[in-house]
């Protein structure tokens, strides 16, 4: 009721505006008067910046010496030089361990909430969410020492036999996904709280009207669980995509893009362009990048808010 | 839905503004005193007291030798700016091309290349005539420290440094497991070392402990491309003479080799996931028989094995090749901006004099004066010693592979760790290595 009383509410709203003349055509130019700091400083720290690697992304530039003109051919190479084109493809692997891995384990542990009341919440919500307050950087050091040759993870793949002295992140084909995983442990927690304190608005009693009407458990987590989590879904979405493909800090303490360019992503060749004094490539790169991100929080928007519209 | 046009209007009107402003980017006006000729220098020392602002990011032997330069010039006082390594290069641009730049700079190579072309670094060149420096420092470490108007081509052009610490890459071997698999003595020859490797691995140990995470790749293949290509033709390449290529049978060859040895097992299975600390610590505990290494790892390995750790130069095909390794001299430069030069100056007078090179080894490091430094006592630190002296009069010594172009030291470690793994052929990772030195000598 309160969705389609809100979107009558709205449809209330439009109707007033485009109802109320605009005295005579005219517009209250004095508004901008009140936006005028704010938008200010969004332009002056965003906007001029972000225009500013626009800009620079044209340019062959050093940083110190004469910049030569480039045009487009920055964002050709971008598109078509297998290592930088490759670190785009690394992130969108990284979306699936940063991103959908948590939301569907977040959800799988929203559904068992449901079902029964579980005791400690309190001890569980604390143990969930430590990855988020840990700095990346220390998360990576951690992992990098676990996934070691002697490390944690093969100590406990000893315990059946599968130790082979394995450095995982030096792995050509294991260490994308040992990032990924790394990044799932770090986002997991973050999926389960907010879809937790999801779980308490839903009312009790849909569950309740379910399960006289005969719903097993499945039917009750797709028709009343998953609705009622949309919002925070959609919230949990845009969030870890935007950590996934704008990911640097474990992949900088972990491997660096190794081995030879298998863990490059975006933000690190960033960081290393700019390290190197190619400033263009590196500008045409985070201009993609923020593209890329801007697209994915979009559409992660749009899917959680979806059906609410119809 | 007219607000939403007139914001995102708005918007990208600022993003314009930001997009268009100062159409073309160009750095700061080059400093005037670099254009004027600079006046005859004066070598003596002022009395009052003077500060020398100094940033560095290899607190020894930096730290060590202005305690011993600041002993002998009690007026002579240093603001010391330490930065980290891993940043340092960034920092030397950004405060050589700003206004408050510091007197003296750790040389460091991508940087400088950077600043220099815009007259930021002060050319030593009158220096170099006063003091008699041609005659104080070895040639080979001069010429690093030399770079073209461009910045592109090293070992001609202006003395933009002076050098303050040698560093010498070579073999490290652990005696008592060499001998345990039947090697009698250290191989001679490219050959010799091939057999010894074999040998090592038929009795069951490791043969080298390899870290190719970050350096150690590098190290080692630029010990097999030094054999094989010739110490000329590298020179050549690293310093960006026009027209050089590695692109050779010869380097394909010497790369073919490291993958080989990989696919011998001659390094860890987990070379790839280590880094060069960890494999340098795996050989001082014994692990392995072999490690391509620097002299900067002299300190790790002796406290760890010892008597039982010696050293060798990388061996070439036959005996009678020069002796060669890879190397580059820790040295210093002086802002274009400084106003107390002469001061800056006798500073570097200083890192050529018996005192300074006393210091270095007392560190158990490579001094830049072989010949007025003091020797070592027996060990692996005389091993180095001698065979980096006899590189130094073979004329054997390379400078550092990566230091070729800014991005080569990524397109090296990425690119070797590829041939390791088997997923990249020597030819193609070849092909590469140009493909950057192309981009960026133009």
């Amino acid at each position: 009721m309160s969705v389609r009383g809100a979107a009558r509410v709205r449809s209330a709203a439009r109707a007033g505006r485009t109802a109320r003349p605009v005295a005579g055509g005219r517009r209250q130019w004095s508004g901008l008067w009140f936006v005028a700091p704010a938008l200010l400083l969004y332009g002056g720290l965003i906007l001029y910046p972000a225009g500013r690697t626009v800009n620079l992304s044209l340019w062959r530039w050093d940083g110190v010496n004469q910049a030569t003109w480039r045009g487009w051919a920055n964002y050709v190479d971008v598109l078509t030089d297998p290592i930088l084109r490759g670190s785009i493809l690394h992130a969108g692997v990284l979306v699936i361990f940063f991103s959908l891995v948590p939301v569907g384990l977040g959800l799988v542990w929203a559904a068992l909430l449901t079902r029964r009341r579980i005791k400690g919440l309190a001890v569980f919500r604390l143990v969930f969410f430590l990855p988020q307050i840990l700095p990346l950087v220390a998360v990576g050091v951690v992992w990098r020492w676990a996934l070691s040759p002697q490390g944690l993870v093969n100590q406990v793949l000893g315990w059946f036999g599968l130790d082979q002295g394995r450095a995982w992140l030096g792995e050509w084909d294991y260490a994308l996904i040992a990032i990924g995983l790394i990044g799932a442990w770090v986002q997991s927690g973050l999926c389960m709280m907010l879809f937790m304190a999801g779980c308490g608005r839903i009312d009790r009693d849909l569950y309740e009207a379910a399960r006289l009407d005969g719903a097993g458990p499945v039917r009750e987590f797709w028709s009343v669980t998953r609705p009622g989590l949309r919002s925070e879904i959609g919230l949990a979405l845009t969030v870890t995509v935007i950590s996934a493909l704008a990911s640097f800090d474990i992949v900088f303490v972990t491997t660096n893009g190794s081995p030879g360019h298998r863990t490059d992503v975006p933000g690190l060749l960033v960081y290393q362009r700019l390290m190197a004094g190619d400033l263009g490539h590196a500008a045409a790169l985070a201009v993609v990048l923020s593209g890329l991100v801007l697209v994915a929080a979009l559409a992660a928007g749009r899917l959680a808010q979806g059906r609410e519209d119809r | 839905m007219r607000n939403q046009i007139t914001s995102a209007c708005l918007a990208a009107a600022l993003l314009a503004v930001g997009g268009l402003a100062g159409c073309s980017p160009s750095g700061d006006p080059v400093p005037s005193n670099s254009a004027t000729p600079p006046p005859a220098v004066d070598t003596t020392l002022p009395t009052e007291p003077v500060q020398l602002v100094i940033a560095y990011c290899d607190a020894h032997p930096v730290e060590d030798l202005i305690d011993g330069f600041t002993a002998l010039h009690p007026n002579i006082t240093f603001d010391k700016q330490y930065e980290d390594c891993g940043n340092f290069a960034t920092d030397v641009v950004n405060r050589l091309t700003s206004d408050s730049a510091p007197d003296l700079v750790q040389y460091v190579d991508s940087a400088i290349q950077t600043v220099a072309p815009a007259g930021h670094v002060l050319d030593l060149a009158p220096y170099l005539e006063a003091y008699d420096w041609e005659s104080k420092f070895p040639a080979s470490e001069l010429a690093q420290l030399r770079l073209s108007p461009d910045g592109r081509t090293h070992g001609v052009g202006a003395q933009y440094g002076i050098p303050g610490g040698a560093s010498y890459t070579g073999v490290f071997y652990n005696k008592s497991l060499l001998n345990q698999a039947g090697v009698e003595a250290p191989p001679g020859t490219l050959q010799e070392f091939q057999i010894a490797l074999k040998a090592v691995k038929n009795a069951g140990l490791t043969p080298i402990a390899l870290g190719s995470l970050d350096d150690g790749g590098i190290h080692l293949w630029g010990g097999l491309l030094t054999s094989l290509f010739g110490v000329a033709a590298a020179q050549d390449w690293v310093n960006g003479q026009p027209g050089a290529t590695i692109d050779r049978a010869a380097a394909v060859e010497a790369t073919t080799e490291l993958a080989d040895w990989a696919r011998q097992g001659y390094f860890p299975a987990s070379a790839n996931g280590t880094k060069e600390d960890d494999a340098r610590a795996q050989f001082a505990q014994g692990q392995a028989v072999f490690t391509v290494d620097g002299s900067w790892a002299v300190g790790t390995v002796q406290e760890g094995l010892g008597e039982e750790v010696g050293f060798f130069s990388f061996p070439g095909r036959t005996l009678q090749e020069p002796v060669t390794g890879q190397g580059f001299t820790a040295g210093f430069a002086i802002s274009a901006r400084s106003a107390k030069a002469t001061v800056a100056a006798a500073f570097l007078d200083y890192l050529a004099s018996a005192q300074a090179a006393r210091i270095s080894v007392g560190l158990g490091m490579l001094p830049v004066n072989v010949e007025s430094a003091p020797e070592p006592a027996p060990g692996v630190a005389s091993d180095l010693r001698q065979a980096y002296a006899q590189a130094v009069r073979d004329s054997g010594i390379v400078t550092f592979y990566d230091h070729a172009t800014p991005t080569m030291h990524t397109t090296l470690t990425q690119g070797l760790q590829a041939v390791i793994a088997g997923q990249l052929t020597p030819a193609d990772f070849i092909a590469s290595v140009q493909a950057d030195w192309q981009e960026s000598k133009g």
